[in-house]
């Protein structure tokens, strides 16, 4: 069986990480990959998008020598977070009712 | 560092982006291998599959951002039919270096290649009714000149229809014009929505919380 995450959905599971925390790309990606098994390529054009909506930006900051990109979530990021949720919550509501639920 | 060939060659595929977009590009994968502690070009590969496979994915994804800003008003160089084009183009070698199945990545493409099929056969016999039209037109206006002297009437009902014929022509040619531009369109539509639907997540199973 397989179930793909929708453009979205991975929006808000993204908004929803950086809600609680700012994260560099490879932890980022490593956590969006603890639930869902999207490939290391996806990550950059979500972030990419949701950058060019404001609903992240970005800031460097020195490690080793090196520059680390970290992802800290907008005001307006928090709006769309919270309709991103509002809207699953129906959906998955809608799709339990077609689907059985818990039973 | 050894993934400098890595880079290099990824760099290499992105020519068509800007400067300013390669860098960034460039700039978040750099960085990821690093964090990831990939040292060689065979680890790099292992995750992120060969520089060529994830440049399609890149410019796949940057081209289809292209033509939703394009609807949005922003102007752009590229007309829009050619640009369409080019998008079909990349989502397919996208759909290629995507890891899904490959009989279904084989059913996805003969989808859209049998789409194109038919744009090309709808655009050619139109443009040969069209010619066609021209060509009897030009014919009925040399026939009627040639029988002037013979019945002024006749020349006139020959002149006549054939100006007509070639008037028709002229209407038909912007009309087929924009039929093949809305047919270009949907396929392009429907292309960015297999990849949405296919690419940009791998088919498992998601948990939701």
């Amino acid at each position: 069986m397989s179930i793909s995450i929708t453009t979205e959905l991975l929006d808000g599971c993204v908004l929803a990480l950086l809600s609680k925390e700012d994260y560099y790309g490879y932890t980022l990606t490593q956590r969006v990959q603890e639930f869902s098994p999207v490939s290391e390529s996806t990550m950059y054009p979500v972030l990419r998008r949701l950058k060019k909506d404001n609903w992240l930006e970005t800031y460097d900051e020195a490690y080793q020598g090196r520059n680390r990109r970290y992802y800290k979530i907008t005001d307006t990021g928090l709006d769309r977070l919270i309709e991103i949720k509002s809207d699953w919550h129906e959906y998955k509501q809608t799709l339990d009712n077609v689907l059985g639920g818990e039973k | 560092m050894e993934n400098t060939k890595y880079i290099e060659e990824l760099t290499g595929y992105l020519s068509n982006l800007t400067a300013d977009e390669q860098a960034d590009v460039i700039d978040f994968y750099n960085e990821y291998i690093l964090d990831a502690n990939l040292t060689t070009d065979e680890d790099i590969m292992a995750q992120l599959g060969n520089p060529k496979q994830l440049s399609r994915k890149i410019l796949a994804d940057y081209s289809i951002k292209a033509t939703n800003d394009e609807t949005a008003g922003t102007p752009h160089y590229e007309p829009k039919p050619k640009k369409n084009i080019r998008m079909i183009w990349l989502v397919i070698l996208a759909i290629f270096a995507a890891p899904i199945a490959l009989p279904l990545a084989i059913a996805i493409i003969g989808v859209i290649s049998g789409l194109l099929v038919v744009i090309f056969a709808v655009v050619a016999s139109v443009f040969i009714i069209i010619i066609s039209f021209f060509a009897a037109g030009i014919a009925a206006v040399v026939a009627g000149l040639s029988i002037w002297s013979q019945s002024v009437a006749t020349a006139g009902l020959f002149i006549g229809s054939g100006l007509t014929i070639f008037g028709l022509s002229l209407i038909a040619l912007p009309i087929s014009y924009l039929v093949v531009k809305v047919l270009i369109q949907m396929t392009a539509n429907f292309s960015k929505f297999l990849y949405n639907r296919f690419v940009t997540s791998k088919n498992t199973t998601k948990e939701a919380k």
